[in-house]
């Protein structure tokens, strides 16, 4: 094992110690868990954040634009 | 009833495993996973609060943040065959160069 993966296991475990305490020391005042259902959630979608969803959707038709200009091969 | 302390631990388990696969591994299809794996823990975390808080908000943004994910993989496949293609290796040790 070289330097470089133990500065990494030590960068990784740091990073896990320092989330999980400031989980531990935070009151979250969560109550029970309970069942949102799909409803809910397809109604939020589309009510309270559509035009976030039609931007995920120009994202998305650009994004596979751009995957299949790049992984294209180019016959000449 | 599971307390929210252990979604969150869970999700900060699978942000630190990503974040080493991420730093240490050199095959770049495999960092590629381990980007996955971070942005599923902020998943967890994302369905965790809406379920204890019920409200609907944070399920959606899971569903945003799965589509943004599945475009960045879709570009970087694509980015990984050109790569590929032109320097014939994709160890990221290798790939040390913005243009060629």
């Amino acid at each position: 094992m070289n330097r470089h993966a133990i500065a990494s296991i030590i960068a990784a475990l740091a990073l896990f110690l320092i989330v999980l305490g400031s989980i531990l020391s935070v009151n979250w005042n969560a109550g029970e868990m309970t069942e949102v259902g799909t409803e809910r959630v397809g109604s939020s979608l589309f009510d309270e954040y559509g035009f976030t969803f039609l931007v995920v959707g120009l994202l998305m038709f650009a994004a596979m634009m751009g995957g299949v200009f790049l992984a294209k091969e180019d016959d000449r | 009833m599971i307390p929210i302390e252990y979604f969150l631990a869970l999700s900060a388990i699978l942000f630190a495993i990503g974040a080493y696969g991420a730093l240490t591994r050199r095959n770049t299809i495999v960092v590629l996973m381990s980007i996955e794996i971070m942005l599923n823990a902020a998943n967890i975390n994302f369905v965790a609060f809406s379920s204890f808080f019920n409200d609907a908000s944070g399920q959606v943004f899971a569903l945003f943040s799965i589509a943004v994910a599945a475009a960045e993989v879709a570009v970087g496949l694509a980015i990984l065959l050109n790569l590929l293609k032109t320097s014939d290796t994709i160890d990221l040790e290798e790939v040390n160069t913005l243009r060629w």
